[in-house]
């Protein structure tokens, strides 16, 4: 059976909730700055197998061939560059999309990891890592959606069904040909701001195929568990300050009742609405951090609101299908129709 | 006195279920079209339940608990794309609720407020609606009143009465205080309630099926916040499997059979009596089962699917519908968000989910200001406070807005929704529409060949005129927030005539003293079947602003304990 990636250690006191100051201190940020953006946007040569990679079953090899996946990391580079933080391409985005694409090559697939805990909330184990095996059921979903219909009748109930795997095939190739037209040798070739310009100008029906699925799977790569083979380093966890999973160990309650930062308001001496009162509010003098860019934020916060609620966000990503045109169109319907008849 | 049962679910209205019968000695088939995904199940205490649910935000992506989208999709249109002859606008997810064995509840936030008294008399005490089919129901809240204590004690629900406020216990009377005290109340949902008390609303813990302090032995929750949308890894929250299924199936009674899709409710000639019930294995292998009761609880949209696929020589329009009602009168609770944006990290995720509620908004509100906004009256609902979003969803919803590239990473690094807004989500009841509805899509199939549930549906102007009367009433308990520098309200109801996904969902096979209006009646069976009982949500018929799932249990508890006296 096939080894997950081993996530990495993170220094003891990283238990403590502020943790990408304690991360940064540590100088533990993700070395790289990526190998596109900043550097001038050539890309260097292609992906190797880091130890610790899942390793298909005998007789199976990953889909996507070196070269595809050094332009699926160009693409990606585009979708989350990297800045002062990492980007898709730090955390391995393309080798995660290479690995649901060839998920029926490990045994069980790789498509959804196991549970209850990974090994960091506490628990001594990974279960993460030991993906579940897949009833016919689930077998037969993810097939349909990784491999296609392929002109078998009992998969086109509906009609035929394209497969991820060809469109990223077809659409990778689209890429190196686009940029053929711009006088490149490939699309990994172009500089960073090229290859967005080549993106944004569109008109290519395999590229926005492709463009379609892999935003969406570059975000699952770059913000889920590490053991679907993206986050690598927790990259994508550590740049947004996100605790990841906690389980078992989870927050006392005076880490859900108190603020781990506490501002001027909390050293008031005004109690506070709580079910059962199980920890005095913390009286430190802390600065509260002030964040200038929110300004811009607060223009679009109504339209930032329509989906909050664990319900309907859950909703949004249970339709999305793995495709951001159905993100998209779902949040614009009701961005749209807000601006058009809302509260005043 | 019958002994035997089939229950097509097994969500808390069918566990609740076969767990009563199996309590009276029936013997039980319970057909569940998902899979089981606790290990152990049946072989057990729950208490010593396995799980491979986990904190994993790209497990509820890809689906896992969930109907595949592609497998067995849902269509969906509203009204008036249906009156301009749309087939449909939308297919996929749409609204489909869980699909495991134990349902929905698998990854719910476990959520338990009761209905109210008014609520069972809401078209005698209020009158009647233009467009909407109000009617009574034909059983009242005391007479649910034992059973929700029984299911509350027998799944674990935390609350504290001495904080709830007697406007509240009133309309909700309860015999006996909380099995547990509450969770920690999330420091973002301490925020918004100091806002709410400001205003002059009343807050208090919100009742749920979640262990505070260890129970059934299982442990108590440690807020981790992946609450709802994830099964608990720790087996901290009572739910339909824990409570009810493992100790139904350790009873010797009652078996469950994963991946079975119920398709078909076969009846004698005269078409009184279901000689049987079909599924489908996941081999695409049909069976036939017989017994003396046929008990559905397969949720609303999917019950009513199955009594149409049932329509026969003597049901022409589906089984149970000479009424024409069956699919109709469908209702979800139509969502007024809001959230309150801060300065700093709230840290809204860090709770058991929304840990506080307010019933100020419930109403009825009634007068001239009201009328105005073109309904006689206005029913609000519960508010629930304190949510926050993990990560991955985040993004999903920045994807939406501000496509790929930088902007994108900015706003993750920012996270204005993830760290900087503690949400709100007024549950809004939606009044029973003839033309909500959920039919049979004349083209779209899922992977066995069977037509798909089609869900037609707009917000009545009930709802739109809730969420214009109250949705200001909501910002400014936010803004009264202590921190908040800004907060938005979004009225679901006036954006959009989709159905809301909200997971919450009624009245497709409504309950009534009238066969000529009603489907079943009050103890869920089909007027025109002597043995068919619907044991879910179907059966409500108003969809008071409460989270739905204590109300299911302990109305299939009631229905069950008379079946097995032999009332029914």
């Amino acid at each position: 059976m096939s080894k997950g990636a081993q996530p990495p250690r993170l220094p003891a006191n990283s238990l403590s909730l502020n943790r990408r100051d304690v991360l940064r201190g540590g100088g533990a940020v993700v070395a790289s700055f990526g190998l596109f953006g900043c550097q001038g946007g050539r890309v260097n040569v292609g992906v190797t197998r880091e130890p610790g990679d899942p390793v298909p079953v005998e007789g199976q090899s990953l889909f996507l061939s070196a070269e595809e996946v050094q332009t699926l990391d160009a693409l990606t580079d585009v979708f989350i560059p990297a800045d002062l933080d990492a980007g898709a391409v730090d955390a391995r985005c393309a080798h995660a999309i290479n690995l649901l694409l060839s998920a029926f090559a490990f045994d069980p697939p790789m498509i959804f990891a196991g549970g209850p805990f990974s090994d960091r909330g506490g628990a001594q184990r990974n279960d993460f890592e030991n993906f579940v095996p897949l009833d016919r059921y689930e077998e037969m979903a993810w097939r349909l959606k990784i491999e296609g219909s392929q002109g078998q009748p009992e998969r086109e109930f509906n009609g035929p069904v394209a497969g991820w795997q060809q469109v990223y095939r077809d659409g990778l190739a689209a890429l190196n040909e686009a940029a053929g037209g711009y006088g490149f040798e490939s699309f990994a070739q172009m500089p960073a701001a090229t290859r967005e310009l080549l993106l944004r100008a569109g008109g290519n029906a395999d590229i926005e195929a492709l463009v379609d699925v892999a935003f969406i799977h570059t975000l699952d790569a770059m913000y889920g568990a590490p053991e679907y083979g993206g986050n690598n380093n927790l990259a994508g966890w550590d740049f947004t300050g996100y605790m990841g999973d906690v389980q078992p160990r989870g927050f006392s309650a005076e880490q859900v009742e108190n603020p781990d930062n506490p501002g001027l308001l909390d050293m008031l001496p005004v109690k506070r609405f709580q079910a059962r009162t199980t920890s005095p509010p913390q009286a430190a003098l802390l600065a509260v951090p002030s964040l200038d860019e929110l300004q811009k934020i607060q223009q679009a916060i109504r339209e930032l609101m329509l989906l909050h609620s664990e319900e309907l966000s859950l909703g949004l990503m249970l339709d999305a299908q793995g495709r951001w045109s159905r993100v998209r169109n779902r949040v614009a319907q009701l961005a749209n129709s807000e601006r058009s008849g809302g509260l005043a | 006195m019958s002994k035997t049962a089939i229950v097509i679910g097994s969500g808390p209205a069918g566990g609740v279920t076969a767990w009563a019968l199996a309590q009276a000695g029936w013997s039980v088939t319970v057909l569940e079209r998902g899979r089981n995904l606790r290990p152990g199940f049946g072989e057990v205490p729950s208490g010593q339940l396995g799980t491979l649910y986990g904190s994993d935000e790209v497990k509820s992506s890809r689906a896992f608990g969930f109907p595949d989208p592609v497998m067995e999709p849902m269509t969906g249109r509203t009204q008036s794309e249906a009156a301009a002859g749309t087939e449909r606008s939308t297919q996929g997810a749409v609204v489909n609720m869980g699909a495991a064995v134990g349902g929905t509840s698998m990854h719910y936030n476990a959520k338990f407020p009761r209905f109210w008294r008014q609520d069972f008399t809401q078209f005698s005490d209020l009158g009647p609606v233009d467009g909407a089919q109000m009617a009574d129901w034909p059983i009242s809240y005391d007479e649910l009143a034992p059973f929700y204590d029984e299911v509350e004690y027998q799944i674990g629900v935390q609350g504290d009465v001495s904080a709830m406020p007697d406007f509240v216990l009133a309309q909700s009377p309860r015999s006996r205080d909380f099995v547990m005290p509450p969770n920690p109340t999330g420091y973002a949902a301490q925020l918004l309630a100091d806002g709410a008390r400001r205003v002059g609303f009343n807050p208090f813990p919100y009742p749920a099926a979640v262990n505070s302090q260890e129970f059934d032995g299982r442990p108590a929750c440690n807020s981790c916040g992946l609450c709802s949308g994830f099964g608990c890894p720790i087996n901290a929250r009572g739910d339909s499997l824990v409570s009810f299924l493992n100790p139904a199936v350790l009873t010797g009674n009652v078996q469950v059979i994963p991946r079975a899709l119920a398709y078909r409710i076969e009846t004698n000639a005269a078409g009184d009596k279901a000689t049987a019930v079909h599924y489908y294995d996941d081999q695409r292998v049909s069976h036939s089962l017989t017994a003396d009761k046929i008990l559905i609880a397969g949720s609303p949209i999917q019950t009513a699917r199955l009594l149409l696929l049932s329509a026969n020589s003597a049901h022409p329009n589906g089984l149970g519908n000479r009424s024409d009602q069956v699919g109709r009168n469908l209702m979800f609770h139509n969502f007024i968000l809001g959230g309150a944006l801060y300065e700093r990290d709230i840290q809204s995720l860090r709770a058991q989910s929304t840990t506080l509620e307010i019933d100020d908004l419930v109403g009825p509100f009634t007068g001239p200001e009201i009328q105005a906004l073109g309904v006689p009256y206005i029913k609000g609902a519960l508010v629930q406070l304190g949510s926050g979003l993990p990560l991955l969803t985040e993004a999903y919803t920045y994807a939406g807005y501000a496509g790929y590239g930088l902007a994108h990473k900015e706003l993750m690094r920012l996270s204005p929704m993830r760290s900087r807004i503690a949400g709100v989500q007024m549950v809004g009841e939606d009044l029973p529409q003839a033309n909500n509805r959920v039919d049979l899509d004349p083209t779209v199939k899922d992977w066995h060949g069977l037509p798909s549930p089609r869900v037609t549906y707009a917000p009545h102007q009930h709802e739109k005129a809730a969420a214009t009367y109250l949705g200001p009433q909501i910002e400014a308990m936010l803004l009264a927030s202590p921190g908040a520098i800004g907060a938005a309200v979004i009225p679901n109801a006036l954006i959009s005539d989709a159905a809301p996904s909200t997971f919450h969902q009624g009245g497709t096979a409504r309950m009534g003293n009238d066969p000529d209006t009603s489907v079943c009646d009050r103890y869920g069976r089909l007027h025109e079947v002597d043995n068919v009982h619907v044991m879910d949500a179907s059966t409500f018929v108003t969809f008071p602003g409460f989270n739905p799932t204590v109300t299911i249990l302990a109305n299939a508890l009631r229905i069950s304990r008379a079946l097995i006296d032999g009332t029914t």
